[in-house]
């Protein structure tokens, strides 16, 4: 870079070493710190996703030799309706695992900002919860009340509201909306415990400064606690998304994708097809463009975040 | 690491008879006949007691060097299999000086998926369990993991034993891979599993029936009465995906013969007998008569057949390996489904996880001889002792039943069993067909049932998952 030559002229005196540095700028030894973990990373999670891109562009078992077939396995993720639902269903999702709690969690945050409630921290701990509890024991919990003969149907039945009761699971309609409810559950204490400390740390003086401007709850909502819960949006937005577009344990354990297909959701193709009916470069290619598709929606919220400012 | 399906449904062969077997502790209700064992992993010394029974004639060529035959089974959960597997175990032991076994347990799910890696490796098992089908044998075989049986089979007459058609659909591969239930033998069976109507006979007397149905015609009759006197007909379950797949087959049986579905399974022809669709629109008829338990898709196959132990429902459609035990065991029977006429019997009836011996395996005579050694007349004693069906028709069948004091479900298991074996004819599980056969009907089959897509667009599903498999592996 110029800026190297021009601040050593600026400064005018020799240097210890042939390679010039600027003031500031990493030593190239900082490389030799970070090289056990980059070692680490790169034989574990880089190398084995290389790998995997390379499988996708091939059919087979993954024992015998495998047949290279190009962009094939890509072609059948947008043109098979079931492979192509998939995805539409991890989007469906998102707003179960990311908007809805959002929301939730706004209106909570700023309510409880605005209002001292005793105990909040217990409240806190307790939303929070669910987001510590292994997915698996939560996915086998809520597959019992909302089973048939379920604690859900029994209440519905005993308050009179009977004829909403239904096999919830088992529902071509319902069952995706039951999963994504689930995942609200969860992921709703996460977005709070964020954005409750987000909210804390914007300045009184602010909220001050808009009610001598005469700015009512909405106006401050949006002037104020928006804007300074920016950061805590983006970060709540790239865990929720993720967690909706990558979810496999929920879904495995609930409904396995079923009834149907109603369900199903890439990752847990992914699964199926690499170890279900051995078809390798098909789960490489699924779990590809899932990966891209996941990479695709980070970098957009966090350019939605950077633009905002 | 062990036993630790986390068992539902769907995917893979899920429901075949291991992981339901796993489900079945589970369930309320239903305990067979509780062991303690469990543990994943048991060495027994060569010291070990003698065994309690017999059977097992002294050999003088025993090993000079001590030997350990290294067994995997994929029963992981079965406790009653599984200590069958242990008093058998202690047998070969003591019959064979200087051999130690190391009997190694996974979960069904675990042994079915890690099986194709682990076998390619060099540190392998000298006996394995393996799972049926062109998914999972047909390509261990495909891949040359697992060895050729068959000197020990002719040597120790196998098909005598167990009779040719049972041999062939369990284990029979051409060397390729590509041709299933003909050519090599490349695993055998020493435990039965079959699927069957569960019928309580009270309620069925109540409706003004004394026997089991002997044809479809006669059990749409009595389902139709149950529906009449709101009793739920049939006790079914969909989240596992088996249910459906079985029906299907009972059905397409029933409106065909028996080598008919045999030879789809077996993936003889490309294009599927038009007589699918008759199926299909019968499943989705009964779906919507309301023959079926409320709430059947949100539903496991395990949790309807504890209903139906607690008395509910006419019927249930379910494998031998999940019989329960009752208060009133002379209360419930197990037949084979019903098809055309009360002259045909056949059955979805085939060994469980057949015993194969892997290519790189360190003991190979050994282990072939241990295969023999559990699938002989003889273990199938100690295979009655355990309430287990013995593959093998010993002939004896009916007396050990009543000495061991085996009544209701249980004992008709092994009767039936033999009645299949010898009267009638087994057929395969029908997801052996494709890889992908499973979740494909699976999935088709609930919609269909669900009224979301018609019997038509169920056997397009079918026909085109099996269609582009079968073309594909003939073509190859």
């Amino acid at each position: 870079m110029s800026l190297s030559s021009v601040s050593v002229t600026a400064g005018g005196r020799p240097t210890s070493s042939p390679r010039k540095r600027a003031p500031g700028e990493p030593r190239s030894i900082g490389y030799l710190y970070i090289l056990p973990a980059a070692l680490i990373y790169a034989a574990f999670v880089f190398a084995p996703f290389l790998h995997s891109i390379y499988l996708s562009f091939f059919e087979g078992n993954g024992i015998t030799r495998m047949e290279f077939v190009g962009l094939a396995n890509y072609v059948d993720i947008a043109t098979n309706p079931t492979l192509r639902s998939a995805f539409f269903h991890a989007f469906e999702l998102i707003v179960f695992y990311s908007l809805i709690p959002i929301a939730i969690g706004l209106l909570l945050a700023t309510a409880l900002h605005r209002s001292r409630i005793r105990g909040v921290a217990f409240y806190r701990t307790a939303l929070f919860l669910p987001y510590v509890i292994a997915p698996t024991a939560i996915a086998v919990i809520w597959r019992w009340i909302l089973a048939p003969r379920g604690p859900l149907n029994s209440f519905l039945e005993a308050v009179g509201l009977g004829f909403l009761a239904r096999p919830w699971l088992g529902d071509f309609t319902w069952a995706l909306p039951s999963v994504g409810m689930v995942g609200t559950w969860i992921m709703f204490g996460l977005v709070l415990a964020l954005l409750l400390a987000g909210v804390q740390k914007i300045p009184n003086d602010l909220y001050e400064a808009a009610r001598l401007d005469g700015a009512g709850p909405w106006m401050e909502f949006r002037a104020v606690t928006l804007p300074g819960l920016r950061y805590e949006l983006v970060v709540a937005l790239v865990l929720t998304m993720t967690a909706a577009l990558r979810n496999f344990d929920i879904i495995y354990v609930m409904t396995s994708g079923g009834p149907g297909n109603a369900t199903v959701v890439p990752s847990y193709l992914v699964y199926q097809q690499a170890f279900k009916v051995a078809q390798i470069g098909a789960a490489a290619a699924m779990g590809t463009v899932l990966v891209l598709v996941i990479i695709a929606v980070n970098l957009l919220v966090a350019r939605a975040g950077r633009g905002e400012r | 690491m062990k036993n630790t399906t986390i068992g539902r449904r769907g995917s893979g062969s899920l429901l075949r008879p291991r992981s339901a077997a796993i489900l079945s502790l589970a369930a309320v209700g239903l305990v067979l006949a509780a062991c303690s064992s469990g543990g994943s992993s048991t060495e027994s010394s060569s010291g070990a007691p003698a065994p309690s029974s017999s059977g097992a004639a002294p050999t003088s060529e025993a090993p000079a060097e001590p030997v350990e035959l290294w067994v995997q089974s994929g029963n992981g959960g079965a406790d009653a299999l599984l200590a069958g597997y242990e008093e058998l175990n202690a047998a070969f032991e003591a019959a064979n000086p200087g051999v130690t076994i190391k009997f190694e347990v996974k979960s069904f799910t675990e042994l079915v998926d890690t099986l194709p890696l682990q076998l390619s490796g060099d540190d392998v098992p000298d006996v394995t369990q393996v799972n049926q089908g062109y998914g999972s044998l047909g390509q261990l075989v495909t891949s040359g993991l697992v060895a050729p049986l068959d000197d020990i089979a002719t040597a120790s007459d196998w098909a005598g034993r167990q009779g040719e058609a049972l041999i062939a659909l369990n284990g029979r591969f051409s060397p390729d891979g590509k041709d299933m239930g003909a050519g090599e033998l490349y695993g055998v069976s020493a435990t039965g599993a079959w699927v069957g109507l569960y019928i309580n006979k009270e309620i069925a007397k109540s409706l003004g029936y004394d026997a089991a149905p002997t044809s479809l015609e006669e059990m749409e009759a009595m389902l139709d009465k149950a529906k009449e006197a709101g009793v739920p007909g049939l006790m079914f379950g969909a989240t596992d995906g088996g249910e459906q797949i079985w029906l299907m087959a009972n059905l397409l049986m029933g409106y065909t013969s028996p080598q008919t579905v045999t030879d789809v399974i077996n993936g003889v022809n490309e294009q599927l007998p038009p007589e699918t669709l008759q199926a299909a629109e019968t499943m989705q008829k009964w779906a919507e008569a309301g023959y079926l338990t409320e709430g059947w898709a949100a539903l496991d196959s395990t949790e309807v057949l504890g209903m139906f132990a607690e008395g509910e429902g006419l019927f249930a459609l379910n494998g031998s390996w999940n019989v329960f035990q009752s208060d009133t065991p002379e209360n419930y029977g197990l037949v084979p489904f019903p098809l055309a006429s009360a002259s045909e019997i056949g059955a979805i009836a085939s060994g469980d996880l057949p015993w194969s011996v892997p290519t790189n395996a360190k003991n190979p005579d050994l282990a072939k001889k241990y295969i023999d050694f559990i699938t002989s007349p003889e273990a199938s004693e100690i295979w009655i002792k355990a309430g287990q069906v013995p593959a093998t028709i010993s002939g004896n069948e009916q007396a050990l039943v009543e000495a061991n004091g085996l009544v209701g479900v249980s004992a008709d298991a092994i009767v039936q069993w033999v009645n299949i074996m010898t009267n009638g004819t087994p057929i395969g599980f029908p997801d052996w067909a494709t890889p992908t056969w499973y979740d494909t009907i699976a999935q088709s089959s609930t919609a269909l049932m669900a009224g979301e897509i018609s019997p038509q667009e169920f056997v397009d599903a079918l026909q085109a998952d099996y269609g582009a498999f079968t073309a594909e592996r003939k073509a190859s």
